[in-house]
């Protein structure tokens, strides 16, 4: 009875093992390949390069056929992966860097490959200046990170040319100043009896309202820089840190009147950058404020609405001021630490060197390429890809580089940004709910907040102090340069 | 009679052998899955880590201390009770209810009705929370259906206004759990003896008499099972208010469960840092809550039942 009792266990328990090893096998003889001699894994989190990385690769396997590459798209939970691979020493061998920690501390814990060996002084000349970046592409000389992008980025006003033209307004009325944005708006809005609005956001997107009301206030508050990802709402002026400037309360205030005047699409408080794009693609807004990415997903036909007739114009101000964004470089191509095909990693990396950023980069007309290619009219992947460009070249400027004054600041802004809970983006949000009722009352809270979050981060970094955030000789809206951290220094 | 010990001895030893077996795999999955990360998060909340680097900076009670220190964490627990007490009171009454109904002679398409109550379930809360937010966006369903008719001119902002939005996520949260909760109160009521409705029948009780003094007393039981699931799911909400409103509008629906998640992997394009230590000690609070409720109401289940022993007593001498 026993023998019989552990017959029938090891019996199921041998069939169990047999399904499995069967599943194993088909999938191996699936992705069996006689002439892959070597697998590289590759996570990429950047959506608006998911299909031309996918071609990019098939081309890459084809020349080199005795190399096979494994993508795989990282989704909404990419910084929970990557961090369960950071604390297991298993990251992939090549990966687009992630927002979870900062290069430096990647370094430090031997997590990522030195690519000198690759970015010789030759290749690294073809290489727009400005990306060389601490604590994103480099730490001093050595290079830790491929970049993707120029780091030219800002956040600018698409017009719908359908709505634009139904209610007879041409392209040289579209507005360039807040009150041009609302009396449009709400003409647009009357004449089509409320059912189509002037301006459309992505507000539920609250990184997008942060990025847009930071850039269009720095027409207002010239001394606070854009980033949110380097001492965020620092004044680099008096090394203090602000929120409640004149810039962010008129900015909700004057966005307010907007919703208000039924000239702001009220599903705006509830729509992520994607609705909001399909939205306006649809007809529901004449204007939409966007990352110079945006372009792209307009034209794709599947990741987004794959809608053509559209211009861009720079963001309007309050008085048709111009804005700045700040330029850095973030995204790019990475090297684990641990890869046991260097070489084959290395293959890789000098392949997309010389066709990633024709193929992959300027192929998507999401960003701007960190590689100096031109990109003619013919070659341009949409029509309104040069006019991105022209207003990214008029708007992205090079700011003061706390992490290259002060390498220790990399630490000091982390334990910073760590302790703030609120962002302007999502004040704003919670204004147009009709959450907050005075605005300067709650970026006053917040500013509390971020002030004691900023003094204790400084107090708990001996080597940081305020002075690493007062750059007396910047002059906003001109690029600043090493030349002139040298003259400060 | 030595030989018949001898084979009970073998059999008890067999026997014990394969409950070590059966036992074997719960147990390993339950300290390497459960009790293992229970004990990590007291841990990390000692630590401010950020999720990836090396936990070397001990930071003792300050997370703690700026846990209680911070305004949004203790609105984040309020709203977990808004939410605990809005869907146990909804969950429960209605299901009971609806077992009452369901469970009478005459009702027809008992089947039907108990698949359909069912169905949110079996449904994936993630899917619910999606489509709910579709259903009652600005320009969803319930806007355009009740704007067609012509209720009302400007849409109602649902998901927008706090309270709305709370009422919404107590409202889809009930109508979640409410088909396991009818389940349980229909075991109990299939579990009273029908000799005790024929008698209440035979002393000239009617519907509601017999309900108030047989069936509901005789529920008692079932009820302290359903009160204290609920509240217990109800402290954990975590898919629904993620995919329905996603904390918003500014916080004000924003639960525990949902705090802990948004500190514990905030990383990303806004800019905001990942800080597992101070979300563990979140987390850890969030446990202790849900200790401290379980228990009051386990002390005041077992006070009713000692109470209403008592009075049966009194009334038996």
């Amino acid at each position: 009875m026993k023998r019989k009792k552990w017959g029938i266990t090891f019996a199921a328990l041998t069939i169990l093992s047999a399904g499995c090893a069967d599943g194993a096998g088909e999938n191996e003889e699936e992705t069996d390949n006689s002439d892959v001699e070597t697998t590289l894994t590759f996570w990429n989190r950047l959506p608006e390069l998911e299909s031309q990385f996918s071609s990019f690769i098939e081309d890459f396997e084809e020349k080199h056929p005795e190399i096979a590459v494994e993508m795989e798209n990282l989704g909404a939970s990419g910084n929970q992966q990557f961090q369960t691979a950071i604390n297991n020493d298993e990251l992939p061998d090549i990966f687009v860097r992630a927002n979870v920690m900062p290069v430096r501390q990647l370094k430090e814990q031997g997590q990522i490959k030195n690519l000198n060996e690759v970015f010789t002084d030759e290749v690294r000349g073809q290489f727009r200046d400005e990306v060389w970046q601490e604590n994103f592409t480099v730490l001093g000389e050595d290079v830790y990170q491929l970049p993707l992008y120029s780091g030219k980025s800002s956040v600018m006003m698409y017009y719908n040319k359908d709505v634009l033209g139904k209610f007879g307004i041409s392209e040289d009325e579209v507005p360039e100043t807040w009150e041009e944005l609302k009396q449009v708006s709400m003409q647009i809005n009357e004449e089509s009896n409320g059912s189509i609005y002037g301006l459309t956001l992505g507000a539920e997107a609250s990184w997008l309202s942060d990025l847009f009301m930071k850039q269009m206030g720095t027409s207002i508050n010239p001394e606070m820089h854009t980033s949110i990802e380097v001492a965020k709402n620092v004044n680099y002026k008096d090394g203090e840190v602000n929120l409640a400037t004149d810039a962010n309360i008129e900015i909700m205030n004057y966005l307010k009147d907007l919703q208000e005047s039924n000239a702001l699409d009220p599903e705006s408080v509830e729509n992520d950058e994607l609705t909001a794009i399909s939205n306006f693609a649809a007809g529901r807004a004449a204007f939409f404020f966007g990352g110079n990415w945006d372009g792209s997903i307009l034209v794709n036909e599947e990741t987004g609405p794959g809608f053509e007739n559209w211009g861009v114009a720079p963001m309007p101000t309050k008085n048709g001021h111009p804005y700045y964004a700040d330029s850095l470089t973030k995204e790019g191509l990475m090297v684990s630490e641990y890869t046991e095909n260097w070489e084959e990693v290395q293959t890789f990396l000098h392949y997309f060197i010389e066709h990633g950023y024709t193929d992959v980069v300027a192929g998507s007309g999401a960003h701007q390429t960190a590689l100096n290619v031109e990109v003619s009219e013919e070659d341009a992947p949409f029509p309104q890809y040069n006019d991105i460009t022209s207003i990214l070249d008029e708007t992205s400027i090079q700011v003061p580089d706390p992490y290259l004054r002060n390498n220790d600041t990399i630490g000091a802004i982390q334990d910073y940004q760590g302790g703030l809970s609120y962002s302007v983006g999502a004040m704003l949000r919670g204004y147009l709910q009709g959450e907050i009722n005075d605005p300067k009352a709650e970026l006053m809270k917040a500013e509390e907040e971020a002030v004691d979050s900023f003094e204790s981060a400084i107090e708990g970094n001996e080597n940081v102090s305020r002075e690493d955030f007062i750059y007396e000789n910047w002059t906003p809206f001109e690029p600043y340069t090493r030349d002139d951290m040298e003259e400060l220094e | 009679m030595a030989a018949s010990k001898t084979n009970k001895t073998n059999l008890t030893k067999s026997w014990n052998r394969w409950a070590v077996v059966f036992l074997m795999p719960q147990t390993i999955v339950f300290f390497g899955l459960s009790l293992y990360p229970i004990i990590m998060s007291y841990v990390y909340s000692f630590y401010s880590w950020d999720g990836a680097s090396p936990l070397d900076d001990f930071v003792g009670l300050s997370n703690y201390v700026e846990l209680f220190q911070t305004p949004r964490f203790w609105g984040s627990f309020l709203h977990t009770i808004y939410y605990v007490f809005g869907t146990t009171i909804i969950a429960v009454g209605v299901s009971l209810i609806l077992a009452v109904i369901l469970n009478t002679k005459q009702f027809k398409g008992k089947a039907f009705y108990r698949t359909i109550y069912f169905l949110p379930v079996v449904t994936t809360t993630a899917i619910i929370g999606v489509i709910m937010n579709n259903i009652f966006g600005v320009n969803g369903l319930v806007n355009q259906t009740i704007q067609t008719i012509g209720i009302i001119q400007q849409p109602v902002p649902w998901l927008s206004d706090s309270s709305l939005a709370m009422l919404i996520l107590i409202a889809v949260g009930a109508w979640k759990s409410l088909g396991m909760n009818m389940i349980y109160w229909l075991s109990g009521l299939q579990s009273i003896p029908t000799e005790l409705y024929e008698s209440a029948q035979l002393d000239g009780a009617g519907f509601w008499r017999t309900l108030f003094h047989v069936t509901l007393p005789l529920l008692k039981p079932i009820l302290a099972v359903i009160l204290l699931l609920s509240i217990v799911n109800g402290m954990h909400a975590f898919d629904l208010v993620k995919t329905l409103t996603n904390g918003d509008p500014y916080n004000s629906t924003e639960t525990l469960d949902l705090y802990v998640f948004n500190y514990a992997f905030g990383g990303g394009t806004d800019g905001t840092i990942s800080r597992m230590g101070y979300a563990s000690a979140a987390g850890v609070m969030l446990g202790i809550f849900t200790l401290i409720i379980s228990v009051i109401f386990g002390g005041l289940n077992m006070l009713t039942q000692r109470k209403s022993n008592k009075h049966a007593n009194g009334r038996v001498i």
